[in-house]
């Protein structure tokens, strides 16, 4: 192991060949403002009794899931905002699977313009709609030609920038580099002042940087908050003084633009979110603690000394003076060119489509992956793959020697939010959830299969990045969890994780699987692409993720149970049929919405390939999964003990606990086989080990429609699909294979073919008794 | 005329934005107690005496009128929010607005004007009462509006596809001078027709987006501003081309109008208001009265100009303001 007086001569030899730099002269980065740090995600120290309440529903608010009813869509890309800005904790930012796209077009006089996508011209491409006005997956107009990828943006310590003045930004340019050290900086200009929020500084208003993208990807109209509200805010944002008193307050002051439409085209009132909870969503962005910079240590001064000797600090300033003091943001807030491998071609304001925002570093290690698509899973990478004005400083990067290398990587992790790291979003040290729990494992498990059981939830939950194989080249997730997580890690997912089916109708009326099979995924790691479906596809399914407690008992349902009770060609004349679904000829099916897979290590062969793209080994006996790609990375991309491990968890994963019961709950328990929905929701079914209360029969039934077009898939037709398992179903929502109902009563509305004479005997009942039939679907 | 810009350190060479000075000299304050109106977003009048602002809300169109003995809201039939207002004289004045919304002011009374269209419109001018332009449409989908009225009727009038290659679905306002009319809207779409069509003008690489308005005294001063958050200026070149450039600290801008040939007053988001000299390119920054959006500015030609603004959303607060200089 190399010694640290090494590393320092390495260093050393490093100035003598590079000749000095301007930070040669700085023997630490200085003092630091007091009071304005805490773990990422918490409320800055300084706020006030009556801002931490503030923050409080402001985080509510984050975590809010929005519905149909109450305004997401017509057309969306995630339900709630901490869908992106969860990563360490809410306010952050997100793996791969929530990057989005942005896409424009360069006229024929050179001026760059966004697409538009599915009512919506800003640019960002929006993935899932419901109604009629557009398909399932929005098209992209052709004449979007350029696209890029944006990974979601921390948003820890963002009201001190916002107290930034201009003047501090400005003081920093150099446009022209006329002190020839080959990096510029540039300011970008938004409402009068520079621009500091964004991957290329593009936007100065919180508040206009938190409504557009509830507009943009959650289809949520807001007014902007009113003078009043924002003279209030932890950063005043209003602009009610006027004459000289405006000008002299004008370096504070955040005036906000009406980004975003008003009004949108589905039933909800608009504004869909109050003026009042955008306050308090502004005002929590506004009151996240600046990550808090760790005490150093021999290794990070080290560090320290290699990122100011190889001159990362000459755009990741260390000190940006704020109000409350020197500020530890790591960047000087200006653009700058980061050469042709890592342009994105996006032309915001000044910004042209090579130049990016220097990122603030502080609170950087646990806000992985990097740079503004994500493609770098590491520091390292991220360094090695900086480019541009930023090439020198990288080339006297991989100069160095792995140690301080490292020690420059650790000093980088130093700044803010270690301890927070997690490989995906579970914290660090979080232990297994209680038997009967959600989450827990079905049964009391010995300390061998408890380590196996964690070593697989922490499978399930890691985030693999695109250098691991993810993407092939297209994916949904980047890990099990990304669309597993509602309740708890393992259960199903909203609707901004569902996966989308496609096909195409044949001009004779038949189901035609397009080239790329019926998946057609959100994601890819082709950076400079947007997923789009082929033309002719016509045919577009949600498909909600469903929940996988209990799956071990599933499994343990014998075939003759689930055989039992088929009625393929009703012949008892009820009126319901009931297929069992045959996967390559002995198997039968028993999960995924169409019963398509056969057994739980099949469900996880399959998930790994066809929604994160790793390739597996190849096992005999086994029929899904992923062997190999069009990715660069080789193959198998994922060891087949992982896999192993991964079903270990899956299978061990507790049923759903019910739900209390209630007088009411127990009425409609009785309508419920009254009405006839027990005759497809079986509420029990023979297990292995005893009864298993899953409300399914495991079988076929047609329950959309007649007319219906949907995706055929297996056994399956277009308009067949499994029984879906009921318990859990209180947690949830929303519900149906495409998450098209709100809640359980639209569900049961929405049912259909074999199901329609048990729906018109519920829209027959009494209120009191559709009401307690839906208090007890409500305590499973 | 060119706008050749300069950046704020006097640099004077060519550049995509320029600079703003800051040496007001000009005073903004109100022209009329606005508590009980709407949301402004339209000013024009025949003189000094003979003022006309129109707004309104989500229920209904408003205007009013200052005939020289102070401003008042005429009686106005039923007509939704009205976006712009322009005339010909004391008795002849035209406003339009949202839903295809249409009226005219004989002098005494507004009389409703069947436009043949629920598309919202933007903007209205004319060189005479048989000679008007309007141009609307809606911003979020569709094509954009124009329409030619002779007096009698409104006419549309196609914008052929391929004169619109940035994709706009509305335009915003529309002007002429010599026998030329040019229409501004989004994504900085300028075209213009001098008798045979509306044609597509080049606009450059910082068009990048909606020009609201634009206004002029000559081929050599004429202008368009936008920019949604951040501000755009465009000065046509008198053969065809637009050249636009973003000024640094200036909001979105929505409004123009001429004090002199070579200097027209901005104003925009935020209540950001300032003037432009437009063969220099020099932009200065004025104290505004208060930070409602200017949506229209109009100058009498005796040293007053008038501004009309607010919110276009409930409760539809609106602003009205005056500017004089010393």
């Amino acid at each position: 192991m190399m010694t640290m007086p090494t590393i320092v001569t390495l260093l050393v030899a490093c100035e003598r060949d590079h000749g000095p730099t301007p930070h040669d002269e700085w023997p630490d980065h200085g003092p630091m403002a007091q009071g304005i740090y805490g773990p990422l995600g918490t409320a800055a120290p300084y706020a006030t009794e009556e801002q931490l309440a503030t923050f409080e529903r402001g985080h509510e608010v984050a975590l809010r899931r929005f519905d149909r009813e109450d305004g997401l869509g017509p057309a969306f890309n995630v339900t709630f905002c901490a869908a992106c800005h969860e990563k360490p904790a809410v306010g952050g930012s997100a793996g791969l699977y929530r990057n989005f796209f942005i896409g424009g077009r360069l006229t024929e006089d050179g001026a760059f313009l966004f697409g538009e996508s599915a009512g919506n011209g800003s640019g960002v491409v929006r993935v899932y709609a419901y109604g009629e006005e557009w398909p399932a997956r929005p098209p992209v107009p052709d004449t979007t030609t350029i696209f890029a990828q944006r990974n979601p943006i921390p948003f820890f310590g963002m009201g001190l920038l916002a107290e930034l003045t201009s003047d501090e930004i400005l003081k920093r340019a150099d446009e022209d580099d006329l002190d020839d050290d080959g990096v510029s900086g540039r300011p970008n200009w938004d409402r009068g002042f520079v621009g500091r929020f964004g991957m290329k500084s593009q936007t100065t208003s919180i508040e206009a940087f938190i409504r557009g993208p509830l507009f943009n990807h959650l289809g949520v109209t807001t007014d902007p908050l009113t003078e009043e509200q924002r003279a209030r805010l932890p950063v005043d944002s209003s602009g009610g003084a006027t004459g000289a008193l405006r000008r002299a307050l004008d370096p504070f002051l955040q005036a906000a633009a009406p980004d975003g439409p008003l009004t949108d085209e589905d039933a909800a009132p608009d504004p869909e979110m109050s003026t009042d909870d955008l306050f308090d969503l502004v005002s929590f962005a506004m009151l996240l603690a600046a990550p808090e910079p760790e005490e150093p240590t021999e290794t990070t001064r080290l560090g320290q000394r290699a990122f100011d000797v190889i001159g990362c600090g000459t755009c990741h300033t260390p000190r940006i003076q704020g109000p409350r003091g020197p500020l530890p943001v790591y960047s000087d807030l200006l653009l700058h060119d980061m050469g042709p491998d890592l342009a994105d071609g996006l032309v915001m304001k000044e910004a042209s489509g090579s130049e990016f925002r220097s990122q603030p570093l502080w609170g950087l290690s646990a806000t992985g992956p990097y740079l503004h698509d994500g493609r770098a899973a590491t520091i390292d990478e991220a360094i090695t793959m900086h480019g541009g004005e930023a090439n020198e400083a990288r080339d006297r990067y991989l100069d160095l020697e792995s140690e301080a290398q490292a020690a420059l990587v650790d000093f980088l992790l130093s700044l803010g939010g270690r301890s927070q790291i997690s490989v995906g979003l579970i914290p660090p040290d979080t232990p297994i959830a209680p038997v009967g729990a959600y989450g827990g494992p079905q049964t009391l498990l010995s300390a061998e299969d408890e380590a196996r059981f964690l070593a697989g939830r922490t499978l399930f939950d890691e985030e693999f990045p695109i250098a691991n194989g993810t993407g092939g080249p297209r994916f949904n997730g980047d890990s099990c969890r990304a669309c597993h997580f509602d309740p708890v890690v393992g259960g199903s997912g909203p609707r901004d994780v569902n996966v989308m089916r496609h096909g195409i109708q044949s001009p004779g009326g038949a189901f035609v699987t397009p080239a790329v099979g019926t998946i057609l995924h959100k994601q890819t790691s082709m950076l400079d692409l947007a997923v789009v479906a082929q033309p002719e596809a016509t045919i577009f399914e949600h498909r909600q993720t469903p929940p996988l407690f209990g799956l071990g008992l599933i499994e343990g349902i014998p075939e003759a149970e689930i055989l039992s009770h088929a009625d393929p060609d009703d012949l008892d004349g009820d009126g319901i049929s009931g297929k069992p679904s045959w996967t390559d000829g002995n198997r039968i099916g028993r999960f995924g919405w169409k019963a398509q897979v056969p057994t739980i290590h099949e469900f996880a062969r399959d998930a790994l390939g066809a929604e994160i793209g790793l390739t597996l080994t190849q096992e005999a006996g086994q029929t899904f999964g992923l062997l190999d790609d069009n990715d660069d990375v080789a193959d198998p991309e994922l060891p087949l003990n992982e896999v192993e491990t991964l079903a270990f968890y899956m299978s061990h994963l507790g049923s759903p606990p019910r739900g209390t019961t209630s007088p009411a709950s127990d009425r409609g328990e009785l309508v419920f086989e009254d009405v006839g929905c027990a005759s497809c929701h079986l509420p029990t079914m023979q297990g292995a080990d005893g009864p298993v209360p899953l409300y399914s029969d495991l079988l076929l039934h047609e329950i959309l429609p007649p007319d219906a077009l949907g995706i055929e898939d297996t056994s399956a037709n277009m308009r067949e699909f499994r029984t879906a398992p009921l318990w859990g179903i209180s947690r949830t929502a929303p519900y149906l294979h495409s998450g098209a109902a709100d809640t359980l009563a639209q569900a049961i509305e929405a049912h259909d073919g074999e199901a329609a004479a048990v729906r018109d005997a519920y829209l027959a009942l009494p209120a009191g008794d559709r009401d307690d039939l839906l208090a007890f679907l409500g305590s499973l | 005329m060119l706008l050749t810009l300069l950046a704020c350190t006097g640099d004077d060479s060519p550049s995509t934005h320029s600079g703003t000075t800051s040496a007001p000299t000009a005073t903004w304050e109100a022209a009329f107690d606005t508590s009980g109106a709407g949301s402004l977003s339209g000013v024009w009048g025949s003189g000094p005496d003979d003022i006309f602002m129109v707004g309104g809300n989500d229920e209904r169109g408003e205007i009013w009128h200052d005939d020289g003995t102070g401003w008042s809201m005429t009686e106005m039939p039923d007509v939704g929010l009205l976006v712009w207002v322009f005339g010909f004289g004391p008795d002849d004045v035209y406003s339009v607005g949202v839903g295809g919304g249409a009226v005219h002011w004989d002098g005494t009374a507004w009389e409703v004007l069947t436009t043949g269209t629920t598309t919202d419109l933007w903007g209205i001018w004319g060189t005479s009462p048989s000679d008007l332009w309007v141009v609307g449409g809606d911003p979020n989908a569709g094509e954009p509006l124009i329409l030619h009225y002779d007096g009698a009727t409104f006419t549309p009038v196609a914008l052929p596809a391929e004169e619109n290659d940035r994709g706009a679905h509305s335009l915003f306002k529309v002007f002429g001078l010599g026998g030329t009319v040019w229409a501004v809207g989004q994504y900085g779409l300028i075209v213009a027709n001098d008798g045979g069509g509306f044609v597509q003008q080049p606009t450059g690489p910082a068009a990048t987006e909606d020009f609201v308005s634009l206004w002029g005294t000559s081929t050599g001063d004429l202008i368009s501003v936008g920019g949604r958050s951040a501000g755009l200026l465009s000065s046509y070149d008198g053969s065809g081309g637009w050249e636009t450039v973003r000024p640094e600290r200036v909001q979105g801008l929505n409004a123009v109008t001429f004090l002199e040939p070579d200097r027209a007053v901005i104003g925009g988001v935020g209540g950001w208001v300032g003037t432009v000299t437009p063969s220099t390119g020099e932009v200065v920054r004025e104290d505004p009265y208060d930070n409602r959006d200017i949506h229209a500015l109009w100058t009498d030609g005796q040293g007053r100009t008038y501004g009309v603004g607010g919110t276009f959303y409930a409760p539809h607060i609106g602003t009205a303001v005056v500017r004089t200089e010393p």
